[in-house]
């Protein structure tokens, strides 16, 4: 019921939207309609799958730098008082700093390819993801810690078997923020200065006024976005639903 | 066996954060001096410093600045008042809120740089197109910043307030508006931050103008000297401000604590 | 040097003071004691009298400042799992493992093969009496029920000390009187040697072979207390007249240095 009522909205809003369009109340340069969107996916579809996938790829490759970078800093951090008080507070005031600002540099230093967006992405995910786990990994029941050491747990095995895992809620959600901060840094980038992706494609086509591209590539943008997001919840929830 | 923080904890925190940070400024600049990484690439601090001094005395770089320091302006003092009023908005209206909150949720999720090309088709690149990019990227984020200050608002006193007969703009004036403080400030640090990153973002993108722009073509130019000073300067002026505003908003929220404790 | 072999815990002239300078704080003074092996000792006191210090330190958590701690004859400087198995008094059951996993826990810290890890985890359960909720995590059991996880992973390593802290405090008062019973069981199948430190005078008597009666600043042993109730003991040996007359004894120890009442 509800499913269809959505449906059908959905439905009502394409064909208003296509209705102004066609009737001249939007003007065609500046705000695309679906049928110029479907246009756009007919003739330059194939352009933009590659493009999304070589994204996915720079996406993906930033991610496991930032979330490794970012859970194992933040559990070493965490893990002692004295360390969590003096770094974090540098952390936190890196988070409101406009990273973009880097992103010349990182070109300067790496060149225009995909490095540069792997990077870039890594580095605006590293920060809030470390920053999370660090406050979740100090936020935990000490007592625990004097547990495990009691049964004869070392260094290691405290930090990454007890501590890492009692903060892991905070953990996740630290992940998700950073994660979904990491796709949008790399679209971004690609828009700057990129030789492919999404963002580069998005950007020529704005420079060339192909409106209906312009809207495809962020429609596709946004299901590439959406659906890594979506794919981060579920995994939050079945590792909830695991630990319980 | 104590936890607690004493502040002699705190300032020897604090003395080891800045060794740290000089500790880092020091391998930065003999790491450029003694050319263990190309100077060309990673000029020393000193050179960036004096490179920040000299484009601050340039009247063609200070105008830059001018026109940056602008927009974000304009798009704080809109945005700040229009973000909280429509989340206190919400919160006090459950109407409202139904209406409005799936459509909110949705928009808050959606990234909005993405849609910086769209601005550009509509607006063109001036000044508005960024401010009203940069109103709407940190819309979204002063909304729940203010339903939550209205949350924040505990409910005892507010009846307490009504049983001694306050009217509602003395509930608002007395009751809401100090509880509601740290986090009305927060929203204000929010709005502030985020305007900065959409206004550079946006000048990054396209623009003839601002510290944004000077950014991206000293990169492309590879003047790292000038752009490294120009990133220092973006961090320095962020850095400062989102440390002094969180500064006050520790301050409000101590003063809100302790004033619900006696 | 006095190491006589059929002491198990050997405390002497155990000292610990925190911080230094005008701040200094003397936890605890010159306190000594010997445990013999198989026996169950108390140690009562007001709290703030550095019971908990004082466990701590047997279990190698914190150092000492002055004296020494033995355990079958050796010197400890750290913990040490294998010698002393440790009940917490929030049982501090991992959250994310089984009951069985979490008796298994002390022994998968170190190389036991996972096959004979389960086989020592079961048996314990076995001894605790809760063979059928090996399977739930800890939410799923009762206070008691987690208590008695956490007694079972102390053992699980076949020590030759049980260090227990306050294991009862945070349970009510039913579940505690069933516990004290459980536990008596489990002393008397186990035959460990177990130092059970608690605020209530009652379980410290009741349970226990000797009590150490302790007082504050500093903190110390005021008295050792030879508890003659036989063995096995019955619940019904709450309501004793000796038992009673004990427990008054204690009373008058702990409340006479200061008779005020402390917030």
């Amino acid at each position: 019921m509800s499913i269809l009522r959505k449906l059908l909205i959905t439905i009502l809003v394409l064909a208003l939207w296509e209705a102004l369009g066609a009737a001249g109340i939007l003007n065609p340069m500046l705000v695309g309609t679906p049928s110029m969107i479907a246009r756009a996916a007919m003739k330059d579809g194939t352009t933009f799958l590659i493009a999304s996938r070589f994204t996915l790829v720079e996406i993906l490759s930033a991610g496991a730098i930032a979330w490794t970078l970012g859970i194992s800093a933040g559990v070493i951090i965490g893990a002692r008082a004295t360390s969590a008080l003096i770094i974090s507070p540098l952390l936190s005031a890196m988070i409101a700093v406009p990273l973009v600002v880097l992103y010349p540099v990182i070109v300067a230093w790496t060149g225009i390819g995909p490095t540069s967006k792997i990077i870039y992405g890594a580095a605006t995910g590293f920060f809030p993801i470390a920053l999370t786990t660090i406050s979740g990994v100090s936020a935990i029941d000490r007592r625990f810690v004097d547990m495990a050491r009691a049964m004869g747990a070392n260094t290691a095995q405290v930090i990454f078997q007890v501590m890492a895992r009692l903060a892991l809620p905070a953990i996740m959600s630290g992940l998700r923020i950073g994660s979904s901060l990491l796709i949008i840094a790399v679209v971004q980038s690609e828009m700057l200065s990129a030789t492919d992706g999404l963002g580069f494609w998005i950007s020529y086509h704005r420079s060339l006024f192909n409106v209906g591209q312009v809207y495809f590539g962020i429609c596709l943008v946004l299901v590439l976005a959406a659906g890594l997001n979506g794919l981060l919840n579920y995994c939050e929830r079945r590792l909830r639903l695991q630990t319980a | 066996m104590t936890h607690q923080l004493s502040t002699q904890k705190i300032w020897l925190a604090r003395l080891w954060r800045a060794g740290f940070v000089l500790g880092l400024a020091l391998v930065w600049e003999t790491s450029g001096r003694l050319a263990w990484i190309d100077p060309e690439l990673l000029p020393p601090l000193s050179r960036i410093f004096k490179m920040l001094g000299r484009l601050l005395s340039d009247h063609r770089f200070r105008g830059d600045i001018v026109i940056t320091v602008l927009e974000c302006l304009t798009a704080f003092l809109i945005v700040v008042p229009l973000g909280l009023f429509s989340g206190f908005s919400l919160a006090e209206s459950p109407k409202l809120y139904k209406l409005f909150s799936p459509v909110l949720q949705l928009l808050m999720t959606v990234p909005k740089s993405i849609f910086l090309p769209v601005f550009i088709l509509l607006f063109g690149i001036d000044f508005s197109e960024k401010v009203i990019f940069a109103i709407v990227l940190s819309y979204f984020i002063i909304v729940p910043t203010g339903i939550a200050a209205v949350q924040s608002i505990p409910s005892g006193l507010v009846a307490m307030a009504r049983s001694f007969g306050a009217t509602q703009s003395q509930i608002y004036l007395r009751i809401y508006l100090p509880c509601a403080m740290p986090l009305i400030l927060s929203g204000v640090r929010l709005g502030l931050i985020f305007s900065m990153h959409g206004i550079i973002f946006a000048e990054m993108y396209a623009s003839s103008e601002g510290i944004g722009r000077n950014i991206l073509n000293w990169g492309e130019s590879f003047d790292m000297e000038r752009l490294f000073a120009a990133v220092m300067l973006v961090l320095i002026v962020t850095v400062l401000i989102n440390e002094t505003l969180q500064a006050i908003e520790t301050y409000a929220r101590r003063r809100t604590l302790s004033g619900a404790m006696h | 040097m006095n190491t006589t072999p059929h002491h198990v815990v050997d405390v002497s002239h155990l000292s610990k003071t925190f911080g230094d300078g005008k701040t200094a704080f003397r936890a605890l003074n010159d306190v000594s004691l010997q445990i013999k092996q198989g026996r169950f000792v108390s140690v009562v006191g007001p709290s703030g009298c550095g019971k908990s210090t004082l466990m701590q330190m047997i279990s190698g958590l914190v150092p000492t400042t002055q004296g020494n701690i033995q355990i079958d004859g050796k010197t400890i400087t750290g913990p040490q799992p294998e010698k002393i198995g440790v009940v917490f008094q929030d049982a501090l059951l991992l959250p994310w493992k089984t009951a069985l996993e979490n008796i298994e826990f002390p022994l998968s810290l170190g190389d036991t093969p996972v096959a004979e890890r389960q086989e020592r985890a079961r048996n314990m359960l076995k001894l605790v009496g809760l063979k059928d909720v090996g399977h739930r995590y800890p939410h799923e059991l009762s206070g008691g029920m987690r208590q008695r996880v956490a007694i079972a992973r102390g053992l699980v390593r076949n020590p030759s000390l049980l260090l227990m802290d306050e294991p009862f405090g945070a349970l009510d008062e039913q579940t505690r009187t069933r516990m004290w019973g459980e536990l008596l069981r489990i002393h008397e199948q186990s035959g460990t040697t177990i130092l059970f430190i608690t605020h209530s005078l009652v379980e410290s008597v009741f349970l226990a072979d000797e009590v150490l009666v302790m007082a504050s600043n500093p903190g110390r042993i005021i008295e050792r207390i030879e508890v003659d109730l036989p063995r096995p003991r019955d619940l019904k040996l709450l309501g004793s007249e000796r038992l009673g007359n004990l427990r008054n004894h204690i009373w008058d120890l702990i409340a006479k240095p200061d008779d005020e009442i402390d917030a």
